[in-house]
């Protein structure tokens, strides 16, 4: 893979597809289906947002595609192309030229992702005296520069720091500097934000965004938050049940959306525009157990637009408009939409 | 933010907090964690008040310091007109039975090993109230209002719940003694957006059938705003700003609501929000900054805020700011809907 490293990088075109991905747990109560045959690709530069509640399986998403879960007692099928190499098939030893160097992650909690007892400075060289074989002094510099670039201040001083001695911000900063050191391609960002005061957040997204423009590093964000997708991805999948129920464009999923799961999950957040008291769109309801996934369409228990037909067969994705996907037999604005709409009382058409 | 004054209390409060100061040792250093540094408050009957600010805030410790849990260094807490700061430990037991607390983890804060009836029953034990039948009769119906079924559920034990029904568990624990007051702290942090609109939901149609006054603490300014009446800003163990909810969201007056309101991600990516942004991230208590606490992180600090804490004044009608230069209507959080 490392004839993969910067010089002979495209800056175009798809930079990963991911193909019926399915990943499968088994465990003592039966076979979870977590994340149950996923199709996407992500261009290069793009930042795609992952969104779902908890449980819908959008975290082991990435981190199938990473190749980070342990092998026992995984059943895991189809295809992640990187660039045109296939990942899955790929030897461990393999995908660790990939990771940091290609493709790297960030994570919700940064106290439990840095090495307690290796000083920052260190922890930061690493990946760059590994993977682009940096000398000592050169690393140095570069981490110096990169400490920069992602807000800390006094960069020597932190350089000798361990990571108890800085705050949650900052050391998610720290985890940010690290993906960043060997140039990735892509940046998965798993929650990386919900550990984090709102203060901070929005601190640390303008500095996800910012790098991401700066080095044209696609983004892979993975949260629950549908405000911080909102602003920081130029697209969105939905997830449910360990599938992707729509995709599309950032902004045609806001004005345009199909999915009556998107809508209600959009539905039951606080909006700070509207007056307080209002009465919150609530849905029905938990999110299923993924082990007995229920029959067609897997939201169907919970959505109220659904008839005999969701119950029994699973919609397909299908196109809105080229790049608008939706797995749904009544989806929003339709009859049967307009239908329940107008006998719940409430104005179709408005969100 | 540093605020201190009573300019905005009011009589006749059912909840009233005046100079409350809650500080923790550290270790045998000698240093102390300035949790709350002289905050005072009030909350009328029937009125939801809202509490919200960054962690380690105090926010937390200002609902547990009214329950008395630890009991305050200094300052009063007035409930229905009787002192919780100089109540004997028996009589603070007693008064406990009408202000109930619910927390914001719900499956730990429920006994593992004992069926939910146990759970709720236990209030009513305690307290003796009426006959067993009496008691069993109160806890079924006390489930049914939080939308628990107890044919069902109530045999059942808390791991045989998801979150959302635990805290709604929580809940019925908290009104089964059918308190005057419930202080909610972080309820629906741990829960899913889908299941936290049912639990927002829920409170408010418990207030209104139990004639509940509610204190809501929160990070969440969006949900703060929601469910609250009143809306309290803290920052490192001070007040910033007191004013209705949709006042407070409308015109922000202090630099710090200002931050926290234009951070908060918009789910419209057609609306973009002017950035204003605090710098860094909020200092240790143990050695808070002198003069107004948010100083070394505000956009518009001066050597008046590094030297001298605000008073709390009035601004507007019922809005209440400990702030030496505050923010002018119209200023912000400036939004701005991209076409």
């Amino acid at each position: 893979m490392s004839t993969l490293q910067t010089a002979f990088r495209r800056r175009t075109g798809t930079l990963l597809r991911v193909e019926d991905l399915v990943t499968h747990f088994v465990t003592a109560g039966g076979v979870v289906r977590a994340v149950d045959g996923v199709t996407f690709s992500l261009d290069h530069g793009k930042r795609l947002g992952v969104v779902g509640e908890s449980g819908c399986g959008k975290t082991i998403l990435a981190r199938s595609i990473m190749g980070l879960l342990p092998h026992r007692n995984v059943i895991r099928q189809g295809s992640v192309l990187f660039e045109g190499t296939e990942l899955t098939t790929m030897s461990l030893k393999d995908r660790q030229k990939i990771w940091g160097a290609e493709m790297a992650m960030i994570f919700q909690d940064p106290m439990t992702s840095l090495n307690p007892v290796m000083k920052i400075g260190k922890q930061l060289a690493e990946p760059l005296r590994i993977h682009l074989g940096s000398s000592r002094e050169n690393a140095r510099a570069i981490v110096l520069k990169l400490l920069e670039d992602v807000g800390i201040p006094e960069p020597e001083k932190r350089f000798d720091q361990y990571a108890h001695e800085l705050s949650g911000g900052m050391r998610q900063r720290i985890m940010i500097a690290m993906a960043l050191a060997c140039g990735p391609s892509v940046l998965f960002a798993d929650e990386p934000t919900t550990a984090l005061d709102v203060t901070v957040q929005a601190q640390i997204l303008d500095l996800i965004e910012d790098q991401c423009r700066e080095r044209e590093m696609a983004l892979v964000l993975v949260t629950h938050d549908l405000g911080v997708v909102a602003g920081h991805t130029d697209q969105i999948i939905v997830m449910y049940a360990g599938k992707i129920i729509e995709v599309a464009p950032t902004a045609s999923l806001f004005s345009k959306m199909k999915m009556p799961y998107t809508e209600a999950l959009f539905q039951s957040i606080p909006k700070l525009e509207d007056p307080s008291h209002t009465r919150l769109t609530a849905i029905g309801g938990r999110p299923p157990n993924l082990i007995l996934p229920p029959e067609g369409c897997r939201f169907s228990p919970r959505c109220p637009y659904a008839t005999d037909k969701c119950r029994t067969i699973e919609p397909e994705l299908q196109a809105a408009e080229p790049d608008h996907l939706y797995a749904c037999h009544h989806p929003v604005g339709s009859d049967r939409w307009s239908e329940v709409q107008v006998s719940l009382g409430r104005r179709p058409g408005g969100h | 933010m540093a605020g201190s004054g009573h300019a905005h209390l009011r009589d006749g409060a059912l909840l009233s907090v005046r100079d409350l100061v809650v500080e923790f040792p550290v270790g045998r250093t000698g240093l102390k964690v300035n949790a709350v540094s002289g905050i005072s408050f009030d909350a009328q009957k029937g009125e939801t008040l809202g509490i919200v600010g960054e962690s380690g805030c105090g926010k937390s410790t200002t609902g547990r310091a009214i329950m008395q849990i630890p009991r305050p260094k200094s300052g009063d807490v007035t409930f229905d007109g009787q002192s919780l700061t100089q109540a004997d430990s028996e009589t603070i037991r007693r008064l406990r039975t009408n202000i109930q607390m619910i927390f914001q983890d719900p499956i730990s804060s429920l006994n593992p090993r004992r069926s939910v009836r146990d759970i709720v029953l236990e209030p009513l034990n305690i307290w003796s109230v009426g006959t067993k039948e009496e008691r069993l009769a109160r806890v079924n119906k006390v489930l049914e209002d939080v939308g628990i079924d107890p044919a069902v559920a109530a045999d059942r034990r808390p791991y045989q719940f998801s979150g959302g029904q635990c805290q709604r568990i929580s809940i019925a624990r908290a009104l089964v003694l059918q308190p005057k007051m419930i202080i909610c702290d972080e309820p629906v942090s741990a829960l899913d957006v889908s299941v936290q609109a049912q639990v927002l939901n829920l409170l408010e149609d418990l207030k209104r059938d139990y004639s509940l006054t509610l204190m809501f603490i929160a990070h969440d300014l969006a949900v703060v705003k929601n469910i609250s009446d009143r809306v309290v800003v803290m920052y490192l163990g001070k007040l910033c700003e007191i004013a209705p909810s949709d006042d407070l969201y409308r015109a922000p007056a202090h630099h710090y609501t200002n931050v926290l309101l234009s951070s908060i991600p918009v789910a419209d990516p057609t609306v973009t929000i002017a950035k204003h942004r605090a710098q860094g991230e909020p200092p240790s208590p143990v050695l808070p900054p002198p003069g107004c606490r948010f100083h070394p992180r505000c956009p518009a600090a001066t050597d008046r805020c590094r030297t001298e804490e605000p008073e709390i004044r009035e601004v507007a009608p019922n809005h209440f700011l400990a702030c030496h230069h505050p923010i002018h209507g119209g200023e912000a959080p400036v939004k701005v809907r991209n076409t």
